[in-house]
């Protein structure tokens, strides 16, 4: 699957089919912090997000960016800056 | 996940309610959590000539929508900024919701009517941007409602923005800053009437809110924010949210309900000073400064009656 962050910008490519908490979790993103968007709609976070799908992960903390952690970038198989 | 009021498949859930919902019943969520909020605080009346605040993000055009549906006379407030791109993308948001609303879009460009922008503004009185940013919006924004005779301004501050300022100035304790933090704010001299409607919606909400609704907002955070000590206070908070939901809520609303009143006495002494100040400033004999509008010193005089009964029994 895809996983588009929004602020910073960046493109991940993961493993699915994984559940959206797994997602989250695999990013080091806190739940609190975001929303995860599939074809326009918002997917709760026991949604099964297959390896076929594309989500973006919007953050939604107004005044700033969150950084994803990269400290457990086990299952991330590749991922790609953009200038934003 | 299904939602708990009709028990389809939920999109999103609400932990610190417990509950989890549709797009249809989250939406009508977070209408019932506004309404509640303008309720409880005596906001404003249904038949009140309303300003709202607009930046063209997420909380700001989502107040706008709430109070557009629920029947409210709403009229929009935009401050250009000069910030580069970031300005031109948040007015766009801004102006293609008003028009597809056929709402009223108040302009106010702070280049060309002023002549300076936030970042130029920022460097030349020595300041970090968002404390300039805050000053200059304040200041018009206060000028636009008071020369538009409108009864009220409306602010998109939402539960996380009250949580992160609250949780600073308890690390600083701001007594004076404490005082002043309250969903409604009196018109005092030269001040309109200011409220928070949102205070009851988290960031997630009014963001989940304008997903579902199909309200475009600017989702790039403005580039001068970075660093803002409120980020990382939100930062925080969201860390304990994560392992004990409702911390945040119950960290506000607790302050409101047990703990605000003890700091309104620096707020009233502050506020007082500033009004004897002015009415020296204009020459105005203090007798003729009670006689003021009656909007302008209700709520206040309501708010400082009610704190002198309390200080007089003791409490």
């Amino acid at each position: 699957m895809i996983v588009r962050v929004r602020n910073p910008h960046s493109e991940i490519q993961m493993p699915g089919p994984a559940l959206v908490s797994v997602i989250l979790e695999r990013l080091g993103i806190n739940r609190e912090s975001v929303l995860v968007i599939r074809n326009g709609m918002i997917v709760a976070g026991d949604e099964r997000i297959e390896d076929s799908d594309e989500v973006e992960v919007r953050p939604v903390i107004s005044g700033g960016a969150f950084e994803v952690d990269s400290t457990d970038t086990s299952q991330v198989m590749s991922r790609k800056r953009f200038e934003s | 996940m299904k939602c708990v009021v009709c028990r389809e498949p939920a999109v999103i859930d609400v932990r610190r309610a417990n509950s989890n919902f549709c797009q249809d019943h989250f939406v009508r969520f977070c209408l019932e959590q506004m309404s509640r909020a303008v309720r409880e605080f005596d906001m404003f009346s249904p038949e009140a000539k309303i300003l709202v605040a607009v930046s063209g993000g997420k909380d700001s055009l989502a107040v706008w929508d709430m109070l557009q549906r629920s029947g409210y006379q709403a009229d929009g407030l935009y401050l250009g900024l000069g910030i580069t791109d970031y300005s031109d993308t948040s007015a766009h948001f801004a102006r293609t919701f008003a028009t597809a609303r056929d709402l009223k879009l108040i302009e106010v460009d702070l280049p060309t009517e002023y002549g300076y922008d936030i970042p130029t503004g920022a460097r030349t009185a020595g300041r970090v941007p968002c404390s300039a940013c805050g000053t200059s919006k304040r200041h018009l924004f206060d000028k636009a409602a008071l020369d538009g005779s409108y009864d009220v301004l409306v602010t998109g501050h939402n539960l996380d923005d009250e949580a992160a300022v609250l949780f600073g100035n308890v690390l600083r304790w701001q007594t004076e800053y404490l005082a002043r933090q309250m969903p409604v704010l009196s018109a005092w001299l030269g001040f309109p009437e200011k409220v928070k409607p949102l205070i009851r919606l988290s960031e997630r909400d009014t963001a989940a809110d304008c997903v579902i609704s199909g309200i475009d907002y600017i989702i790039d955070e403005c580039p001068m924010s970075s660093g803002n000590k409120h980020l990382r206070y939100k930062k925080a908070l969201n860390s304990i949210e994560l392992v004990s939901p409702g911390t945040k809520f119950d960290f506000y609303s607790g302050f409101l309900r047990k703990d605000s009143h003890l700091f309104r006495t620096a707020y009233f002494e502050h506020t007082e000073n500033h009004a004897t100040a002015e009415r020296s400033r204009h020459a105005i004999p203090a007798e003729v400064s009670h006689a003021q509008p009656v909007r302008i010193a209700t709520r206040a005089e309501r708010s400082t009656s009610s704190l002198h009964a309390e200080l007089e029994a003791g409490q």
